[in-house]
């Protein structure tokens, strides 16, 4: 049985492996706020199951981090205070100068948590639906479905952002 | 735009998350934190199981033993060391006892045998299995509730009914484990219960202190 980390070892697995989760964790969560919060609720996890985890902890913390953002956060109340923080900004602003780019991580945040995941792992972690259903403890045919829904549902209200930038656009210079 | 969707929302996952770094306290609070509610679950299992094994405790103590080379005794789990705090957590005299369904513990309850066949008779506990426990064959006992906490599982020895294990659980995952060792009960021994020995760098603090 493994003992249980000191606080040196976690600073030193997270300067390890911190960076590319807490991205992961922003964007699972929809602000850099919740992502700190979401991170720091699964590093809590890990040092609590640390003496038990089967195979590597960054494995086994990335996989806490996903579940909690699909399904325990929401659970706990923390998606409501979330959607909150998110509410200001869930109508793209079209005299925004964002480009599409940046606008398409706004929209991701409308999305539900479960298809919000599946989109981050697919597209940001760059897992395959196999890896992914692994991950979240899910059918591969779950996460076809819930990528396809969520990029159905990205895809019209990126058109209606553009639509509207586009009208807003000729309006100006007409 | 199909294809194009996926790489527009690759690059912008990438770009807008590009310059966040892990802020210096959030390592720290995480450890605080677990740590924080480590010592309270062990103090609370501590407490809980030195409800019970009081009354254990003084009845084999009384009764002089179970037997040669057959540890019982004191230091009934009341103290726990914390080695990550470097602290010594005493529950709180006045903590109430949870294993008290079945009678208060050391009122008229004398012995693991006595006590356990209350718990498990009045429906509080029920054995669960069997289980070679650190080389110990042991009955496997768990808390009956009815609804969501922790949940106190206990392994005692299938001869002494001491426990030889005391886990707790949130009731999914292991929130605290310790295993127990027992000792005689010699005088030195049994002045440990009421004056145990903090070692050096420790330091003693009231319960869910730490």
């Amino acid at each position: 049985m493994q003992r249980d980390p000191g606080m040196g070892e976690l600073e030193e697995f997270v300067a390890q492996w911190g960076e590319r989760l807490l991205r992961s964790a922003v964007l699972l969560a929809g602000s850099r706020e919740a992502g700190e919060d979401l991170l720091q609720t699964a590093l809590e996890r890990l040092l609590r199951h640390w003496r038990r985890i089967d195979g590597d902890p960054e494995s086994y913390l990335r996989r806490v981090l996903f579940n909690l953002a699909a399904d325990g956060w929401r659970r706990q109340g923390l998606w409501r205070r979330r959607r909150a923080l998110l509410e200001p900004a869930a109508a793209p602003d079209p005299a925004d100068a964002v480009d599409l780019r940046d606008a398409l991580v706004r929209l991701l945040a409308q999305l539900p948590p479960r298809q919000r995941t599946v989109i981050v792992l697919r597209y940001f972690e760059q897992l395959s639906e196999a890896e992914t259903a692994a991950a979240l403890g899910c059918s591969a045919g779950n996460v076809k479905s819930a990528a396809s829904r969520g990029l159905r549902r990205m895809r019209e209200l990126s058109d209606s952002w553009q639509n509207t930038r586009t009208g807003l656009t000729e309006r100006r210079s007409g | 735009m199909s294809g194009e969707l996926e790489v527009l929302l690759r690059e912008g996952m990438e770009h807008s998350t590009a310059s966040l770094r892990v802020p210096p306290g959030l390592v720290r609070r995480a450890f605080l934190r677990h740590r924080r509610r480590r010592i309270t679950m062990r103090a609370a299992a501590a407490g809980t199981a030195a409800a019970v094994t009081a009354a254990g405790v003084t009845a084999v103590s009384l009764s002089g033993g179970t037997g040669p080379g057959r540890p019982t005794g004191p230091a009934p789990g009341a103290t726990s060391a914390s080695h990550d705090a470097a602290h010594i957590v005493t529950p709180a005299p006045a903590a109430p006892p949870r294993l008290n369904g079945c009678g208060p513990a050391g009122q008229g309850r004398t012995g693991w045998p006595v006590i356990l066949r209350q718990e498990l008779g009045c429906g509080r506990f029920r054995v669960a299995g069997h289980a070679t426990v650190n080389g110990v064959s042991t009955i496997k006992i768990i808390e009956v509730r009815h609804a969501p906490g922790p949940v106190l599982i206990f392994w005692v020895d299938q001869s002494t009914y001491l426990p030889v294990r005391i886990v707790m659980t949130d009731g999914q995952a292991v929130i605290n484990e310790d295993d127990t060792s027992w000792l005689r009960p010699t005088p030195g021994n049994l002045a440990k219960v009421s004056a145990p020995h903090i070692p050096a760098g420790f330091t003693r603090v009231p319960a869910g202190h730490g």
